[in-house]
Order: C-alpha cells, then sequence, then structure tokens
C-alpha cells in the first residue's frame, strides 16, 4: 500500500512537471497547427502616417486576394500559398514556408518578395490580433518604402511610415 | 554532471519506496526570487544608443542596476524526512520554473517609441540535504541545483498609431534569445506549519556548463534581414561596422548569472501515511 501510494506521488510529481514544460514549449506549435486551412483577405489597408500626426489611407481594399496554410516540414513550419492583387492590379503571388517565433509576435512568409540581385526575402508581419477564424497581421516601412527602407535604423530621423494591414478570415 | 543528477533520482526513487520515512510527501508550490547580474554589457547597448541618437530623443533608454532580476517561480517536488533521533535528516528534490522580465523604453521627439523588454525564464532542478530540528517543523539544508537560464529581449518599434512592431523596417526590431546553463550551491532553510511549509533559499552560481562560449550570444532566428541576427552591447559598433558580431560586439549571456535569493511556500499534499 505504502510502496502504491508512493509510486502514485512520484507520478504526480513528474505530471506537474511536465505539464509546466509541455506548456511553455508547444504553443508555437499549437498555433501554427490552429493556423492550417484556407484563408480570405477580407481587408487589406494601406496608410501612410506622418510624423506631424497625420495619416492618409491610400488603399483600403475587400476580398483582394487568399492564403492558403498546408502541412509544412514541421509543426513550427508550414507551407503558404499567398496571393494578393491591389488596386493597380499589381500582384504578389509567393509560396514557400511560412513560420512563426517562440513568443507568436511574428509570421514569417519566408521568399515571398523575389530578388533576384541580392536574393529572395522574407514579409515578416507583426500579429496584431489572432483568433481562431480572424487573424490581422501588419508589416511597416519607412519613408514611402514598404519592404526593407534603407533608413531602417534610426525611426527619430524619418518623415513617413507606410502600414499595410491584412484582416484574414478563414473560409 | 549528469551522473550526479542520474544518481539523485535514482536514490530518491529508491527511497520512496523504502520504509524507513518519518515523511515522504509530495509537494507544489511558489516562491518569488531576486537575481543579481551584471549589467555592464546590455548598458554598454543602452549609452551607446543614447549617445548617437542623442538630438532625436526626447526621453532615453535607462540603464540597468543589476539588482533587479525579480522572478516568480512555481515548484513541485518530493520531500522525505528519516531517522529517529531529535534531529533526523531531510533531503529532496524539486522542479522549479521561474519567469521575470525588466521593461525599457525610448521615446523620439516625433512621437515613436523603442521598446526593449529583456524577459528573464528559468528552469531548476534542485536537490536538497540537511537537518530537521524542533520535531521536524524547522529544516536546515544545502541545496544544490541545475539551473537552465533563457534570456530574451524583445526589441520592438511603437508606432503612431499605437502598433508595436516586430518587422523589419528597423533592422534591430526582433526576438532575441540567449541561454546559459549553470551549477549552483546555495542554503534553504524551511519551516514546517502543518502542512504548510514556509522556506527561503539563497543560491550561487559556482560554474558554467553550457552553451559553448561562442553560442552565448543573443539571436533571432526569424529575422527577415540576411546579414548578422545577433543582438548587438556595442552600438556603436552595430551601426558601424557590417561585422559587429564577428567583432566582438555581440551581448552575451555571460553577464545573465549571480546570487539569488527567493522565499514562498509550499503545500504538502496528501495524508502523511508514514508515521
Amino acid at each position: 500500500m505504502t510502496t502504491k501510494l508512493s509510486y502514485t506521488r512520484i507520478a504526480l510529481a513528474a505530471f506537474v512537471a511536465a505539464l509546466f514544460t509541455l506548456t511553455s514549449c508547444n504553443r508555437d506549435e499549437k498555433l501554427m497547427k490552429r493556423m492550417e486551412g484556407n484563408w480570405n483577405i477580407e481587408s487589406s489597408v494601406i496608410t501612410y502616417h506622418y510624423a506631424n500626426g497625420t495619416e492618409q489611407v491610400i488603399e483600403d481594399l475587400s476580398n483582394t486576394g487568399r492564403l492558403v496554410i498546408t502541412e509544412g516540414n514541421s509543426d513550427i513550419e508550414k507551407k503558404y500559398d499567398f496571393f494578393y492583387i491591389n488596386s493597380q492590379l499589381d500582384t504578389i503571388q509567393a509560396n514557400n514556408q511560412l513560420v512563426t517565433d517562440e513568443y507568436r509576435s511574428r509570421m514569417v512568409m519566408t521568399d515571398a518578395l523575389i530578388d533576384t540581385v541580392n536574393g529572395n526575402k522574407p514579409i515578416v508581419w507583426t500579429i496584431e490580433k489572432q483568433k481562431r477564424n480572424k487573424q490581422v497581421w501588419t508589416t511597416f516601412g519607412v519613408d514611402s518604402t514598404l519592404f526593407y527602407p534603407s533608413n531602417n535604423m534610426n525611426p527619430g530621423a524619418a518623415e513617413n511610415w507606410v502600414s499595410w494591414t491584412i484582416t484574414l478570415k478563414r473560409d | 554532471m549528469k551522473k550526479i543528477l542520474t544518481a539523485g533520482f535514482l536514490l530518491v526513487t529508491m527511497c520512496a519506496t523504502a520504509q524507513i520515512f518519518v515523511m515522504k510527501k509530495t509537494y507544489t508550490g511558489y516562491h518569488y526570487g531576486f537575481g543579481m547580474w551584471n549589467p555592464d554589457d546590455l548598458n554598454k547597448f543602452v549609452v551607446g544608443f543614447n549617445e548617437v541618437y542623442r538630438d532625436d530623443l526626447k526621453e532615453y533608454f535607462s540603464q540597468y542596476s543589476g539588482r533587479d532580476r525579480g522572478m516568480s517561480f512555481t515548484t513541485s517536488g518530493l520531500r522525505f524526512i528519516v531517522g529517529k533521533e531529535e534531529t533526523k535528516f531531510t533531503f529532496s528534490t524539486d522542479y522549479a520554473f521561474g519567469a521575470g522580465k525588466e521593461k525599457n523604453e525610448a521615446e523620439f521627439h516625433n512621437g515613436m517609441k523603442q521598446h526593449m523588454v529583456v524577459k528573464f525564464r528559468t528552469n531548476q532542478i534542485n536537490m536538497t540535504f540537511g537537518i530537521t530540528k524542533k520535531e521536524e517543523k524547522v529544516w536546515l539544508e544545502l541545496m544544490y541545483c541545475t539551473n537552465l537560464s533563457k534570456v530574451i529581449v524583445e526589441y520592438s518599434t511603437e508606432h503612431l498609431n499605437g502598433v508595436n512592431s516586430f518587422g523589419t523596417e528597423y533592422k534591430l526590431n526582433g526576438q532575441y534569445i540567449g541561454t546559459l546553463k549553470t551549477m549552483e550551491l546555495g542554503i534553504q532553510t524551511s519551516y514546517k506549519y502543518k502542512k504548510c511549509v514556509f522556506y527561503a533559499r539563497v543560491l550561487y552560481p559556482i560554474a558554467v556548463v553550457g552553451p559553448d562560449k561562442n553560442a552565448r550570444t543573443l539571436v533571432d532566428d526569424r529575422s527577415g534581414y540576411p546579414d548578422a541576427n545577433e543582438f548587438p552591447s556595442d552600438y556603436n559598433m552595430y551601426v558601424n561596422d557590417p561585422n559587429y558580431n564577428a567583432n566582438g560586439g555581440s551581448l552575451t549571456t555571460n553577464g545573465f548569472k549571480g546570487l539569488s535569493a527567493g522565499a514562498g511556500m509550499f503545500y504538502l499534499i496528501g495524508k502523511d501515511k508514514s508515521k
């Protein structure tokens, strides 16, 4: 009886320890698993933010593309297929790996921007809102350049910032 | 060291089934601790950043004192007391997870803000051995701790619309992670009142057991930029030298260790059937 009780206590302690470990390690894996499926770009808003505090919406579109996320190489690396078209009929069409970071602050679309000279670059989105059926992601640029601006060190020296926010809704 | 831990674990497991105990119990609890650390390398970054952008800054980054690493710990483990005399022996093994953070912020004249949050995560495997006094109510013990620490620097830019961005508009934005594994020795004193045990512990790192010296930098694996993605210590070097990481300009986890102290309470689970 005593032996049985001791084993129970050891098992209980091991369970509590394992619970802490598992809940702290697998949050990014759970997020990425939840992301699998078809997403519609419900809205896409590009806004200029000026240093004097004013804002100007350059483009506000609805149902302007889609994102398909499928199983990838691992629990934290999924495959994505992204299509976006703006009011000028310019498009971004990309597919490769979609990854997040350990603390779920970013969603990274690898090789989303084709650059034959310097190599392809990812689009790094900051996750603003994260629900099972709705996601809001934003990426910023500086001095009218949305991706990888040259003035990328000193936020105090910019004249304006440009943000691109997409709202994704699960199909 | 693995052998010591394995031997300790086996000893505890074997003893758990033996009949020589005054008490053997599972426990779970909480304590709050403060840890000292050496902030020189991080302050070097702070001073460098403030210096480079002094004309553009309305509020500077604050320097760290090195005495302000507060952490909350949750712990679970096994506790044993053996012996027949007034002074008995006690030993335990437990796992503790601790977390804490320090926020820092700089603001530019144009309203943009730079946030730097330093997060501390620690996983401790502790083993204690000591004596009990006053009818097993007071315990005095030596502690051995294997401490796996993770240091995370979250560096982000808050835009005028209030969104806190980790994106590529600013090169340093990101989440930088580094680890440090230390072997620590210390003392613990406890007072048992019914099923609650109030305890205080002091630990001091006696050796760094990992990772390798060259692998103690804080790295952002998800940076959009192809070049060095290590958090800098020397900001001037970071701005002027693309190879700052190879030339000793990166922040390392070496300074994130030191004397630590904590106090809290744990609860002994279940009825004591040993008596």
